[in-house]
C-alpha cells in the first residue's frame, strides 16, 4: 500500500477512475493530498436529546420502524442546521458537529482515502475527531466529525478548506461485494449505528 | 366558509380614501418618517395602476392548486371570486384627474405626480415656486380623490 | 374593550410574533430587510389607527384586515427554515425573477423582499407578489416563494416555477399592460376561445374527445356556460405556461407534463381557473416548433446524447395535436413567444437557450457516472478550469437522463432512482453556486 503523489492523483482523475468534484482552485492540490471544503449542513447532538449513547438503543433498529418513541428519539437526537455561503456556524469548545464536505468523492476499487484536518485549523483547536477511512468504491460526500478542542469558539463558513484527503493504493482491487450497494450514496451526514452486527454482545 | 373569511372583502375604496387623506396632511409637513414614505409610495403604486389601466387583480391559485378537489369542478360563476376590480377607485381617480389636471394626459399626470411623491417620500422637496405650485395642485387632487371615495364609502 | 382597542392590542401581538421570527435562521439574504419592513408596516398602521374615531366602522374594518394579513405573512415565514427547501435553487430563481418583479418606484421601494418557505405537498407550488389593491400598508412588496415540503429535494420538478414567475410579472402594472397587448392579444384574437359564446360552443362540440364528452355528462348543469372571468383565468394560465417555457426551457416542459398529468391523468379536466391540459400541451408544441427545438438533436454529434434528446423531444415537446385541442395557430403562438422574449430581455431576465453539446455532454456524463452535474473540471488538470454553467442546463441534463436511469435495474427502484437523480442535481446546483462565487470573487479581485 503506498500513498499517491500529486501526479498519480491527477492521472487517476484524468482516467476517470478517481473523482473529487469540484476542485475549486489549483491550490487545493498538495504534494500528496487534496484539500476539502466545508459543506453546508451541520448536525449537532442536542443536549436534551437522549440520556446516553447506548448501543442497546440501536440494536434491532429495523424492528422499531413503527415505534413512535424510538423514532422520535432518533430524530431529535441531532439538531440540523443548513447554512448558505456567507453564513457562519459557531463550533463551541467541546462541541461535536457532523458536517459534509462540499466535494463529491468517488473512489475506484484499488484506492482508499484517509481524511485528516488541515494543520492550520488543527492549531486553532479544530479536530477531525477520527482519521476517517474512505473505503474503495465509496461514492458521495464525506462526513467530517468536527470537534473543538480549544478554549474559544471557532467561526466556520461553508466553503472553507477544512480537511485534506490522501489516497493509498491497495494490494489488489477490492471485491464488489465488499464495496456496498451502488445506490448507497452519501448526500449528507447521518448518525451511525454503533450496535450494527454486535447485537450478540448486548443485553 | 369560515367565520372570519366573510370579512375578506375588497376594501380598496376605504384604503385609498385613508391614503389620500393622510397624503393631504403630510403635504405641508416637512421631515422624514416611515409613515410619509409608505403613504406616498402606495399612492405612487396607485398612480402606476391608473397609468396602465391595471386595476383588476387576481388572486391566482398556484399551478397545481387548481386541481384541489374543492377548486376544480365548481360551477363557472365561482371563477369570479378571485378576480377583483375597484371601479369606485377608478371613477374617483378619473374625476380628480378631470377636475384638477384636465389639460394633462394620463401619462403626464402620473409622471408629474410620481416625481412629486418621490420627493415627498424622501423628504427632499425643492423650495422653489414651481414645486410649491405643484404641491398646491396635488393637495387639491388628493382632497378631491378622498372626497369622491368618501361619498361612496359606507 | 372596544374594536379599536382590540385592534391596537392585536398590533402588539403581531409585534411579539415578529420578534419570535428572529429565533430562527433562514436562507441567505433579506432577513433584516424583512424584519425592518414589517416593523415599519406595524408602526404606520398603529400611527394611523391611533387617532381613528372608534365609531369609524369602515376604517376599523379595513384595519382588521390589514393586521390579519400582516400576521399571516409573519406566521408563514416563521415556519420557514433553510433545509426545508433547496436554497441554491431558490437563489438562482431569485436571480431570474427579481428583475421582472421590480416596481417602477423611486429609491429602493421598487425592489421586492424575497421570502421562501415550504409547506404541504403538490398543491403548494406558488409565487406570490403582494397585489391586493385593498391593502393599505406596503413599503416594499414581499415576494413569497412556496415550495412543497414533500418535494424539497426535487429540483427537476421545481422548474414549474417558471409558470409561477408569470403570475408574479402580471402584478406589475407596466408588464400587465405589455403582456395584455403583446402576448395575450395575439392568443385571444382568433380561435375557439375568442369569446364566451364560442368557448361554450367549443366545449359542447360533439366532436370533442371522448373524455370531454364524459366530463360534460358528469357535470352537465354546472358547466353549461363559460364566463368571461373563466376565460381570463384560462388565458393567464396559457400565458404563464409560455413564461415557463421561455424561462426554464426543456425542464419546464418535463416538469409541467409530469406534475399536471399526475393530478389529472386524463389530461382533459378543466375548471374555473384552468383549461384542459391537452390544450396547453398543444400550445407548447407550437411554441417548441417556433423555437426550433425539435431540430436541436441534429446539432448533436454524440450519438447517445442525440438519441436521448430525440427521445426527450418526442416525449415532452409533443406531437401534432388533435383538431379539438389545437386552439391556437402556429402564428398566434409565435407572436406571443417573441413578444414575451422581448419583454424578458428588456427587463434583464434571461431566457432559456439550448445548451451547446460542449456544455450538455459533460453534465449528462456526470449524471450517468452518478456525479453531481456542474461546471467542475474533471480532467485532472493541475489548474482546474471550472466553468459557469446555467442552472437551467443542469436541470435539463437531469431530465434527459431521467428515463434512462429510471429504466435501469437497481435497488432504489424507479421512484427511488428519480429521487437520487434529483439529489444529484440538487448537489450539482450547490457546487455550481460555489464555483460561481469563487470565480466572481477572483474576477472582482477580492480573492
Amino acid at each position: 500500500m503506498s500513498a499517491l503523489v500529486k501526479a498519480s492523483i491527477l492521472a487517476n482523475m484524468a482516467q476517470n477512475k478517481l473523482v473529487v468534484s469540484p476542485i475549486i482552485c489549483g491550490s487545493q492540490l498538495g504534494a500528496s493530498s487534496i484539500d476539502l471544503r466545508l459543506g453546508n449542513v451541520f448536525l449537532m447532538v442536542r443536549a436534551r436529546g437522549i440520556p446516553a449513547v447506548d448501543p442497546g438503543r440501536f440494536a434491532h433498529a429495523d424492528d422499531t420502524a413503527g415505534d413512535h418513541a424510538f423514532q422520535q428519539a432518533r430524530r431529535q437526537k441531532h439538531e440540523r442546521y443548513e447554512a448558505s455561503f456567507g453564513h457562519k456556524f459557531l463550533l463551541h469548545p467541546g462541541m461535536l458537529a457532523l458536517v459534509p464536505t462540499l466535494e463529491w468523492i468517488k473512489l475506484p476499487a484499488n484506492l482508499q482515502g484517509i481524511v485528516t484536518a488541515r494543520s492550520s485549523w488543527a492549531r486553532e483547536g479544530l479536530s477531525i475527531a477520527t482519521a476517517s477511512l474512505i473505503h474503495p468504491g465509496y461514492k458521495g460526500v464525506i462526513t467530517l466529525e468536527l470537534a473543538n478542542l480549544g478554549q474559544i469558539p471557532l467561526t466556520l463558513y461553508p466553503g472553507l478548506r477544512i480537511a485534506q484527503i490522501a489516497f493509498y493504493s491497495l494490494s489488489e482491487d477490492a471485491k464488489e461485494k465488499d464495496m456496498g450497494s451502488r445506490f448507497n450514496m452519501a448526500f449528507e451526514p447521518v448518525e451511525g449505528n454503533v450496535a450494527h452486527e454486535d447485537e450478540a454482545f448486548l443485553p | 366558509m369560515t367565520l372570519l373569511s366573510m370579512y375578506k372583502r375588497d376594501d380598496s375604496r376605504t384604503v385609498y380614501r385613508i391614503l389620500a387623506e393622510e397624503a393631504v396632511k403630510y403635504l405641508d409637513r416637512p421631515g422624514a418618517s416611515k409613515k410619509r414614505k409608505i403613504i406616498f409610495t402606495n399612492l405612487a403604486r396607485l398612480l402606476e395602476r391608473y397609468r396602465y389601466d391595471a386595476f383588476s387583480y387576481d388572486d391566482a391559485p398556484g399551478i397545481l392548486e387548481v386541481f384541489k378537489p374543492q377548486g376544480e369542478n365548481q360551477p363557472a360563476e365561482h371563477a369570479s371570486t378571485h378576480h377583483k376590480t375597484s371601479s369606485d377607485v377608478i371613477l374617483a381617480l378619473e374625476a380628480a384627474h378631470t377636475q384638477v389636471y384636465h389639460s394633462l394626459s394620463k401619462q403626464d399626470l402620473v409622471e408629474n405626480l410620481k416625481v412629486l411623491l418621490a420627493q415627498l417620500a424622501a423628504s427632499k422637496v425643492p423650495d422653489d415656486q414651481n414645486t410649491k405650485a405643484g404641491l398646491a395642485k396635488a393637495r387639491v387632487f388628493f382632497e378631491t380623490l378622498s372626497e369622491r371615495l368618501r361619498k361612496r364609502s359606507a | 374593550m372596544n374594536s379599536k382597542e382590540f385592534l391596537l392590542q392585536e398590533c402588539e401581538n403581531v409585534r411579539a410574533t415578529l420578534q419570535d421570527v428572529l429565533r430562527h435562521d433562514y436562507a441567505a439574504g433579506s432577513s433584516q430587510e424583512f424584519y425592518d419592513e414589517f416593523c415599519e408596516r406595524l408602526e404606520v398602521l398603529e400611527s394611523i389607527l391611533e387617532p381613528t374615531d372608534p365609531t369609524d366602522v369602515s376604517t376599523l374594518g379595513t384595519f382588521a384586515k390589514e393586521i390579519s394579513l400582516l400576521s399571516t405573512l409573519v406566521h408563514r415565514v416563521e415556519r420557514s427554515h433553510a433545509g426545508e427547501f433547496p436554497w441554491p435553487f431558490t437563489e438562482y430563481l431569485q436571480d431570474l425573477a427579481e428583475p421582472l418583479c421590480m416596481e417602477n418606484l423611486a429609491q429602493n421601494e421598487g425592489k421586492p423582499i424575497i421570502r421562501v418557505y415550504a409547506e404541504g405537498g403538490l398543491f403548494s407550488y406558488q409565487i406570490n407578489l403582494e397585489d391586493d389593491l385593498s391593502v393599505l400598508n406596503i413599503g416594499r412588496r414581499i415576494f413569497t416563494i412556496v415550495f412543497p415540503h414533500t418535494l424539497r429535494h426535487h429540483v427537476l420538478l421545481h422548474a414549474i416555477f417558471g409558470h409561477e414567475i408569470g403570475h408574479a410579472a402580471w402584478t406589475i402594472p407596466q408588464h400587465k399592460s405589455d403582456l395584455k397587448g403583446k402576448v395575450l392579444e395575439p392568443l385571444r384574437a382568433v380561435g375557439p376561445l375568442n369569446s364566451t359564446s364560442q368557448a361554450t360552443a367549443w366545449l359542447k362540440d360533439t366532436k370533442a374527445p371522448p373524455p370531454i364528452l364524459e366530463l360534460r355528462d358528469q357535470y352537465a348543469d354546472e358547466y353549461s356556460e363559460i364566463t368571461l372571468n373563466q376565460l381570463d383565468s384560462w388565458f393567464q394560465e396559457f400565458m404563464c405556461d409560455l413564461f415557463g417555457l421561455v424561462t426554464f426551457g426543456g425542464s419546464f416542459l418535463a416538469a409541467h407534463q409530469t406534475l399536471l398529468l399526475a393530478l389529472d391523468p386524463s389530461g382533459h379536466r378543466w375548471g374555473p381557473y384552468h383549461p384542459p391540459y391537452v390544450c396547453r400541451k398543444a400550445m407548447l408544441w407550437h411554441a417548441c416548433k417556433h423555437l426550433g427545438w425539435p431540430n436541436f438533436p441534429s446539432d448533436i454529434s454524440d450519438t447517445k446524447l442525440r438519441s436521448d434528446i430525440e427521445a426527450f423531444v418526442t416525449e415532452y415537446c409533443g406531437s401534432p395535436p388533435g383538431p379539438w385541442e389545437d386552439i391556437f395557430t402556429q402564428d398566434q403562438v409565435a407572436q406571443a413567444v417573441d413578444a414575451l422574449k422581448d419583454l424578458l430581455t428588456q427587463v434583464g431576465t434571461s431566457c432559456f437557450s439550448m445548451p451547446d453539446e460542449s456544455i450538455l455532454l459533460p453534465l449528462v456524463r456526470m449524471l450517468r457516472e452518478q456525479i453531481p452535474p456542474c461546471g467542475s473540471d474533471l480532467s485532472g488538470s493541475e489548474n482546474p478550469a471550472n466553468r459557469n454553467v446555467d442552472f437551467r442546463h443542469i436541470l435539463f441534463a437531469g431530465w434527459i437522463v431521467a428515463d434512462e436511469l429510471a429504466g435501469q435495474n437497481n435497488d432504489a427502484g424507479k421512484g427511488g432512482q428519480f429521487l437520487v437523480l434529483n439529489k444529484l442535481c440538487e448537489m450539482g446546483l450547490l457546487q455550481q453556486r460555489a464555483i460561481d462565487r469563487y470565480k466572481a470573487a477572483k474576477e472582482g479581485g477580492t480573492s
